[in-house]
């Protein structure tokens, strides 16, 4: 038996959440090393890239627990999944307004070919059709590779606007397929859930297509996706302060809270003037945010068990 | 319920009795004719979502060389959803081999009107 394979096997199982590690780790540290054979650390053995993502696949259904795990652990992977929904449904509505809001020729049947596999990953994932969802969403980057592309050719797009925007559109499909595990058993929305956010956050968006008022230069970081999205997140905590929403919620828009403030910082670097202004307001307001929600959401987490 | 295919060989690895861990990990491998490799992460996800659902519990442990080994056996319930599991499958395959059995060599051959037999010198 190898001390130095058993160690790095040890440091593997640190992924594994603390009270399971308790209770498992003897046990599966025996089962790898007999697994494993005769090997001597002269030959500076590693676990094998299988057996790591074994551990790491072990440990986020642990960490984003399904409806058959601890209710801790539920709770934690139901923020997670909700950030998948909002965050589609974000994506979902703004794809539509950039594609309806006559985006220019090179660009139209991406924006157009992006929307529908936002909108259609969306739906999907509120009747509870969980490939097709996680198919569509993955699909949805392709166009949006393909915009980014076209951005980074074009010097009068600022590269940290591209830059928030990738962030923005990777994150949820990341929380939806991280999330929405195996363990994890679909729920079907109705159909009133799917179509009624979405038409309300279309109408929200197209406030985008306003045109704007170079006197009113102060309120354009408002109207961009990232400040649309601070506008709802804030409708969001406003609705949520009269019904008292449970842990996932408050953790989920909490971590909103986080991504739009890092988006924004992202974004901020390419600002001055007025715009610099209020995209510093925005971020004061998202901090106290994320770290309020967080704070409270950690507070409302059922006990371990 | 669903019963996944490393379930399904965990709880058949089961049924002559109790196996620790790594005893499940080889007996699997066995069942399945070396198809089916369960890496130690996913042999304990296994064992929690079989547990979870009573199919499963533990029998008993023991230290051999210092090391811990935890026994787990098939409980009566564990023994039931097998036996559906697999007169399901026995079912499906079946079903399959009674059409394989009932095809022509060589298959169907298309024929659309007005068109070439695709059946080649037929």
């Amino acid at each position: 038996m190898s001390e130095l394979l058993e160690r790095r096997y040890r440091s593997v199982l640190r992924l594994l959440p603390e009270d399971y590690r308790r209770e498992r780790e003897s046990e599966m540290v025996a089962a790898f090393l007999e697994a494993a054979g005769d090997v001597s650390s002269a030959d500076n053995p590693r676990p094998g890239w299988g057996e790591v993502g074994s551990v790491l696949a072990l440990a986020l259904r642990l960490r984003l627990g399904g409806q058959d795990s601890t209710p801790r652990a539920f709770a934690r992977g139901e923020a997670v999944r909700l950030v998948a929904l909002l965050g589609l449904g974000f994506q979902a509505a703004l794809s539509v307004v950039t594609a309806a809001g006559g985006v220019a020729e090179p660009l139209f049947f991406l924006a157009a070919a992006e929307a529908c596999c936002w909108v259609v990953a969306f739906l999907a994932l509120v009747r509870g059709h969980l490939p097709t969802a996680k198919g569509a969403a993955v699909l949805a980057l392709l166009p949006v590779t393909g915009t980014v592309a076209f951005h980074a050719s074009d010097s009068a797009q600022p590269a940290s606007q591209t830059a928030s925007w990738l962030v923005l559109t990777v994150v949820p499909v990341i929380a939806l397929l991280l999330a929405y595990h195996r363990d994890v058993l679909p729920v079907t929305r109705p159909w009133w859930q799917a179509v009624l956010p979405l038409t309300v956050a279309v109408f929200a968006a197209s406030l985008a297509l306003l045109p704007r008022d170079p006197t009113w230069s102060w309120s354009y970081p408002w109207t961009d996706p990232i400040g649309l999205g601070v506008l709802a997140l804030v409708a969001g905590v406003a609705a949520g302060a009269i019904r008292r929403p449970a842990a996932p919620w408050r953790l989920a828009l909490g971590m909103v809270a986080a991504l739009l403030m890092a988006v924004r910082l992202l974004d901020m670097a390419d600002m001055y003037g007025d715009l610099l202004v209020t995209g510093s307001v925005q971020v004061v307001l998202l901090a106290v945010l994320a770290t309020g929600l967080t704070i409270t959401g950690r507070r409302a987490l059922p006990e371990p068990v | 319920m669903n019963v996944t295919e490393p379930m399904f060989l965990a709880l058949t690895a089961l049924v002559d009795g109790p196996l620790h861990g790594y005893g499940i990990v080889q007996e699997v491998e066995r069942i399945s004719g070396g198809r089916v490799q369960l890496k130690i992460g996913s042999l304990y996800g296994v064992l929690d979502r079989l547990a979870a659902q009573g199919l499963i519990a533990l029998d008993r442990e023991e230290v051999r060389q210092g090391r811990l080994r935890r026994y787990y056996r098939l409980t009566d319930e564990g023994a039931t959803v097998l036996r559906e599991e697999a007169a399901r499958l026995a079912a499906n395959a079946e079903a399959a081999n009674s059409r394989l059995r009932a095809r022509p060599a060589g298959g169907l051959a298309i024929r659309i009107a007005g068109t070439p037999h695709l059946g080649g010198a037929g």
